[in-house]
């Protein structure tokens, strides 16, 4: 078959592109035609993090356009808008997460929800998003896929490593991301040192420039490092320290398990596909800051209580399914209803539609904001000053003068107050 | 979110109050006994000693007696739900320290009171609720959070409105809940610290509509899971919904999904026993892991 998944910045490190690259490596492993679609050019410059980028067909949408695609998918939210410019049997949605929640602003948010207002086929990693897509969209066919575990990657260890010393802590996630929380569990870790001695690392695609000092120890940086030194790095760790607060199904704790390492992340969406608090890991609630911060001190005081939430996570890991596995259930599900004969075809008016109104919405947003940057900008006290000088031009003792002053004595007295207050 | 507690744990409640919304009456992941405290906590605390119950959760009131739950073996942990003073005055928190292994607050304690074992927002008992219903409609307004009179009267005309009388039991408020779309809040703390009415209508499915934000900490996401609008602009929001109820659609599925994930009190009392085995009795908890005893919950 052959399958199109628009994709916005596929060049640089994130977790949702590693999944589409993994799926879309995979169904060209089975023999599917699959073309990745930015919408620009993109140079994979930096495809050397992902060692399957560059066997990857990658190709922008202008030079899709006159093919027709059996499956066209769009992946990050803002792709879903350019789904209409090209031709399919089947319009689709790749949801990783629910990304109305990576922006602050309203008209993002409004604007993100008009993507879920097609019954598109629906194709998701956690059953959360699936049973948010099937409530909300009861007319969408929505297949769940769990993203896989990289055999190739993170084959793991038979046993959790044999450890002494201090608890090491591995903090994962990028700076500069407030969901990411990475700056709160520096916070943590530096509330938790005050008691129990850490040996911290930083696993991240984006340190800011950051140098953290925990217990006045600096944190060991790993940034930008390729996918293929990762299991590595998280095999010199207990513990991985994760707590974001916006996620479709997280991989790095499950990465983390997978290398004998336990994780102390917060209850967030999607955690449940495989985390089990007490078993393999620790929940700690966002309400309460402070459990991270005992946690860290129960897992450094009881060895016995850390071995087993190793041993329980790696145990989680291998059952896990591998890319292959994830990878055959999404074709299965494409090529089930490819045999059915299903098509959205006819949605291709409406995706056209919503676009064009988003995008004139968008014209009319940027317009008016250009508008008022031209235009000059009053403050209270000028808006005042101006509406004194209006009620004093239209008071009657000026307009009588106004009245009874020939027009050439107006002219000469204008002139003459333009000349005082300039 | 998931637990796993060791098999065959009997965990008992002592509560006073009406206990049905906020914690779980049954549980898969324990054998779980509620033993009201209406008829005295000596009383209570005997029924519960003959359960022999791994762990008790006492609902801490201000009639509470310490030396009668130390009858009750096991594990024994306080639960303060609400300010501790009462008209004669503060509780007597320290003096019931002894007795107790461990205190849950339900926000950071006044500085001075015992150090918490942890830190939670009322939960939620979600045994019996569903995803939310599109198809109703009406607006649902607590009297002691009401907007200015004028508000309320344009909004009598503009929706069915259906105001929350104080001293009304909450379960007639929580009957008025499920009759409802939108719940409308415009109290000057930050919504549901004080008040359990709003994270309930929020796991009902309701969209929330606030002029102050949830506590910050409990990750309920505005323009996500509800909305925040200052008082002259909740009718706005409320036309805007009947306008377009499809904007509501969204964010009503994601206050009954944020509810399931954070405020589960099923969930959350899972959680917290497998917190109170760790900081008490990690031994316990260690032993469970061997297979035969491993009970994976919901």
């Amino acid at each position: 078959m052959k399958l199109g998944f628009l994709v916005g910045d596929i060049v640089h490190i994130s977790g949702g592109s590693n999944v589409i690259i993994e799926h879309a490596a995979g169904l060209r492993a089975l023999g599917h035609e699959v073309t990745l679609i930015p919408p620009t050019p993109q140079e994979p410059a930096g495809g050397s993090w992902h060692p399957k980028l560059k066997g990857l067909s990658i190709r922008h949408l202008d030079d899709c356009r006159g093919e027709r695609f059996d499956f066209l998918f769009a992946t990050w939210w803002l792709t879903w808008f350019d789904l209409h410019q090209l031709e399919a049997t089947v319009y689709g949605y790749f949801n990783q997460s629910y990304e109305s929640r990576f922006h602050p602003e309203r008209h993002y948010k409004l604007q993100n929800r008009a993507t879920y207002s097609l019954p598109l086929f629906f194709v998701t990693e956690a059953h959360w998003l699936e049973r948010f897509i099937a409530h909300l969209q009861p007319d969408a066919r929505v297949a769940y896929v769990p993203n896989g575990l990289s055999s190739e990657y993170f084959a793991g260890p038979r046993n959790p490593s044999a450890r002494k010393g201090p608890l090491r802590v591995i903090v994962e996630g990028p700076w500069g991301v407030p969901f990411k929380g990475v700056k709160e569990a520096f916070e943590l870790l530096q509330m938790a040192a005050h008691r129990t001695p850490l040996e911290v690392g930083w696993l991240t695609s984006y340190a800011g420039g950051q140098k953290p000092v925990i217990g006045q120890r600096p944190v060991r940086i790993w940034e930008r490092i390729g996918i293929h030194e990762v299991a590595e790095v998280l095999r010199q760790h207990d513990v991985m320290l994760k707590l974001s607060s916006v996620e479709g199904m997280y991989g790095p704790p499950l990465e983390m398990f997978s290398q004998g390492g336990t994780a102390i992340t917060t209850p967030v969406s999607g955690c449940d596909e495989y985390v089990v608090h007490g078993h393999n890991a620790l929940l700690a609630p966002t309400s309460d800051p402070l459990a991270a911060v005992r946690y860290l001190h129960q897992l450094a005081e009881h060895d016995d209580v850390l071995t087993m939430l190793r041993t329980n996570a790696l145990a989680t890991a291998r059952q896990w399914p591998d890319w292959r596995t994830a990878t055959g259930q999404f074709a299965a599900a494409l090529e089930a209803s490819a045999r059915s004969g299903y098509t959205n075809a006819h949605l291709r008016p409406a995706l056209a539609s919503v676009s064009a109104m988003r995008t004139h919405w968008l014209d009319d947003v940027w317009r008016f904001e250009a508008e008022q940057r031209s235009a000059p900008h009053l403050g209270e006290g000028e808006w005042l000053l101006m509406k004194r000088y209006r009620e004093l031009k239209a008071s009657d003792t000026v307009q009588s003068l106004k009245r009874f002053s020939p027009p050439a004595v107006r002219e000469v007295l204008r002139e003459y107050a333009m000349k005082v207050l300039e | 979110m998931k637990s796993r507690v060791p098999a065959g744990l009997r965990v008992a409640f002592l509560t006073s109050g009406p206990s049905r919304p906020f914690f779980p009456l049954e549980a898969a992941w324990a054998d779980l006994r509620c033993f009201p405290v209406s008829g005295g906590w000596n009383r209570a605390a005997t029924e519960a000693a003959r359960f022999r119950p791994h762990v008790t959760y006492c609902v801490l009131d201000e009639h509470f007696d310490a030396a009668s739950v130390t009858s009750i073996p096991g594990l024994r942990v306080g639960l303060v739900t609400r300010p501790p003073h009462g008209s004669s005055g503060p509780w007597p928190l320290r003096a019931w320290r002894e007795a107790l292994d461990g205190l849950t607050w339900f926000e950071p304690p006044p500085e001075g009171e015992p150090e918490p074992l942890a830190v939670l927002p009322l939960p939620v008992n979600r045994a019996r609720l569903t995803p939310p219903d599109f198809s109703l409609r009406g607006v649902v307004v607590p009297r002691w959070a009401a907007p200015s009179a004028e508000v309320m009267e344009r909004l009598g005309r503009m929706e069915e409105l259906v105001v929350l009388e104080p001293g009304g039991s909450l379960d007639d408020h929580l009957a008025l809940l499920d009759t409802a779309a939108i719940f409308l809040t415009a109290g000057y703390d930050a919504t549901g610290r004080l008040d359990p009415l709003p994270l309930q209508a929020l796991a009902r499915g309701l969209l929330v509509v606030a002029t102050t934000g949830f506590p910050p900490l409990w990750g309920i996401e505005p323009e996500d899971d509800f909305l925040v609008r200052p008082e002259a602009k909740l009718l706005a929001a409320v036309d805007e919904v009947r306008r377009i109820p499809d904007t509501a659609r969204a964010v009503r599925l994601r206050a009954f999904q944020k509810a399931a994930e954070f405020f589960d009190s099923d969930d959350v009392f899972a959680r917290l026993t497998v917190d109170v085995l760790l900081a008490l009795d990690a031994s316990r908890l260690v032993s469970s892991t061997e297979p035969s005893r491993l009970r994976r919950v919901r």
